[in-house]
């Protein structure tokens, strides 16, 4: 494989669902690319499509009843191409997955060794006793005390930040390429979810493997991550290396979410919100969904869906936005605040 | 700092004090056996005291199970009966009023819910849900004086007076929901209103709408908040003062600006170097905090952040020896051993252990 093939590629994915009232397009041609050893954060509002897009790439979202468009490659290969053996293979042994909710994604039946184990068998093709073994190892990796004892427990006998920890030794256990995580830390205390991330953190760059972290939450794509994707309405609006990102926001709404978190050493009296609300993917405004809420909103957006296009950011790193406008030459036409009212 | 936040501070009266609460302790027994004999409590909250002034709003943050909730709603009379303590609210000791008496005080008493979705009854229109307590009360003579009552109301959160009055919570999204929310708890002009998680469920950017919202409207109506939240940024936003809690104690009372600049006790330091900060040139979590919150069943003994603190010596792990409360400046106090290293610290108080 040649060093410049990314691990992961989005090539215009979109996903649709089928619904009584019409086909969602829950993710609209999004791009996304994933080095290896890099880490990614992907960050947006509920409905963004952030989780759908991940779930489809890890062939999650069966079809029917969605339907995808555009391909997923893997090293070059196109996932959506892959018979279930293939597709097995890739999930768990190439590419993990972490999801939010521990206590779901936990079978409350079965011990955790059990379920530890399962992966480990089948992937490294160990057998049942140095399979154990492996699963203790990577259970005491990830800060859980007496792991051999702990193998026998079942999830409800762990806290919240424990079985997370089991969820990462989990998916850490077959060495992955690639670990998914979806809102990994959204469930947990602040003292807990920086455990948690300290723990991703280490193990991966220890590893070496590549990171995929979706949340909401643009502080811990701040600290954790090398590259930033903002997404609305199913679309990449801007990406770019996360200081770039962060200190010189270039789309309007990633301005607006900025803005809209209150900080903890700037005494701010007034926030600065983003007007109005998330659209109804079943109605998104015609050209850039996000018109009807920009300040910068000009005749041009309403007519002509912006793609995602190459700024100038320092160092000739790359920096891409879905906006028509450039924020930096333009002052906003509109006053955030004269869009206060609010249509459902 | 700016005018703006002068004025803003100038809104709270602190010679005006609403409420005082003083040792509040709310204790769930837990039962066993064939008598359901009493085996043990839970101390959700062991030895509160705190005080809200007029127009000003006192955060209360901490982690789950720390007890922030059950505090406002100890307050509300929601929870009966308290264990132990006292709150009075305009000189009235709530927990020594029963009926009428109550739901008299209950009109200057609101609480706004976190979760918009469930709070709000599905069967009852935006109009009926504003507008009940108008009713109930008998602030309004006719159901024409309740609508426009009502359609002012709506107005006043940002929802359109016309359009929305007749329409269910379904038809809202979340954002709508909190507004309807804040509508109705505003609805009999209280002069206290709870708001327990008011805006941890909704995005980021729909969340600063409603801070705004709430802001405006306290300047404009001078009620005290009682809000409670988990996130530390939004609390520190939002607050005059806040009040860090710790499975069932306060650790730190501290003037808002005062909690980030010189946070006093261990736990508020880690709890503040645990928030991601969105400054990636930010370190990220210079200080982990070790272990987890115990349980309050069996609360450690002594300070009960001790087994995770940087600082505990063997006075902290003792229920001989009593954690004092330092007042360390004007407005700000701390319960931990440390305050007494501060320069002109005073002590105004101690906690008795388990």
């Amino acid at each position: 494989m040649a060093d410049d093939t990314p691990l992961l590629r989005l090539d215009k994915l979109s996903t649709w669902f089928r619904t009584d009232r019409g086909p969602v397009k829950a993710v609209d041609g999004v791009d996304l690319e994933v080095r290896a050893g890099e880490s990614v954060g992907v960050v947006g509002e509920s409905g963004s499509g952030k989780s759908v897009t991940m779930l489809s790439v890890m062939r999650l979202v069966p079809s029917p009843p969605a339907q995808h468009q555009g391909r997923v490659l893997w090293k070059g290969e196109d996932v959506f191409g892959w018979n279930a053996r293939r597709v097995r293979k890739f999930r768990g042994r190439e590419c993990a997955m972490i999801f939010q909710d521990p206590m779901t994604s936990l079978n409350p039946y079965l011990k955790i060794g059990l379920q530890l184990t399962e992966s480990i068998e089948l992937h490294l093709g160990l057998g049942h006793h140095a399979a154990r073994g492996r699963a203790a190892e990577m259970l005491g990796r990830v800060g859980i005390a007496m792991p051999e004892q702990r193998l026998d427990d079942y999830p409800h006998q762990f806290s919240g930040g424990m079985r997370q920890r089991v969820m990462i030794a989990m998916a850490l256990s077959c060495d992955p390429q690639l670990l998914i995580a979806d809102e990994p830390t959204t469930a947990l205390d602040v003292t807990i979810q920086a455990q948690i991330l300290e723990l991703i953190d280490a193990q991966r760059k220890a590893a070496g493997t590549g990171l995929v972290l979706i949340t909401h939450s643009l502080g811990v794509v701040a600290g954790m991550c090398d590259r930033t994707v903002v997404m609305y309405a199913g679309r990449v609006v801007e990406e770019g290396r996360t200081e770039d990102v962060f200190a010189s926001p270039r789309m309007p709404y990633t301005i607006g979410l900025l803005k809209s978190v209150p900080r903890l050493d700037v005494r701010e009296t007034r926030l600065v919100p983003v007007p109005g609300t998330p659209p109804d993917p079943q109605r998104l405004p015609s050209g850039c969904p996000f018109r009807v809420r920009c300040p910068w909103a000009e005749d041009r957006c309403a007519a002509e869906r912006p793609e995602l296009r190459e700024v100038q950011a320092p160092g000739a790193a790359r920096h891409r936005i879905a906006c028509h406008v450039d924020v930096t030459t333009t002052p906003p036409r509109h006053d955030p605040a004269s869009f206060g009212k609010v249509n459902p | 700092m700016s005018t703006q936040t002068e004025a803003r501070r100038k809104s709270a009266d602190m010679s005006n004090v609403v409420l005082s609460v003083r040792d509040l302790k709310k204790w769930y027994p837990i039962r066993k056996g064939l008598f359901s004999r009493v085996v043990a409590q839970v101390k959700a909250v062991d030895g509160v005291s705190f005080d809200i002034h007029a127009g000003e709003t006192l955060g209360f943050v901490g982690e789950s199970g720390c007890g922030k909730t059950t505090v406002g709603r100890t307050i509300l009379r929601l929870l009966d009966p308290v264990t132990a303590g006292s709150a009075h609210f305009q000189g009235t000791n709530l927990f020594d009023i029963q009926g009428e008496e109550l739901r008299a005080m209950r009109r200057k008493m609101q609480i706004i819910f976190q979760d918009p979705y469930s709070s709000l009854n599905p069967r009852m229109t935006v109009e009926a849900i504003v507008g009940e307590g108008l009713t109930v009360h008998g602030l309004v003579s006719s159901g024409k004086e309740r609508r426009e009552r009502v359609q002012e109301l709506l107005k006043k959160v940002g929802l359109d007076p016309v359009r929305h009055i007749s329409r269910y919570p379904h038809e809202f999204s979340g954002g709508q929901r909190q507004r309807i929310g804040v509508a109705r708890a505003i609805a009999l002009e209280p002069d206290l209103i709870v708001c327990d998680e008011a805006v941890s469920a909704l995005d980021v950017s729909i969340q600063a709408q409603i801070i705004n919202l709430l802001q405006g409207l306290q300047e404009e109506m001078g009620m005290s908040y009682l809000f409670i939240a988990h996130g530390l940024n939004v609390v520190e936003h939002i607050s005059h003062r806040v009040a860090v809690m710790y499975l069932g104690r306060i650790a730190e009372t501290a003037p808002s600006e005062k909690l980030y600049s010189g946070p006093a006790h261990p736990y508020t330091q880690a709890l503040l170097s645990a928030i991601p900060d969105t400054d990636p040139d930010a370190p990220m979590n210079p200080e982990v905090l070790e272990g987890e919150v115990p349980n309050p069943i069996n609360p450690p003994p002594g300070c009960r952040f001790h087994p995770r603190c940087r600082f505990a010596q063997d006075r902290c792990r003792s229920n001989d020896i009593p954690i004092p409360v330092y007042e360390i400046a004007p407005g700000h106090s701390v319960a931990c051993i440390l305050g007494e290293q501060v320069a002109g610290a005073v002590k105004i108080g101690e906690q008795t252990g388990a």
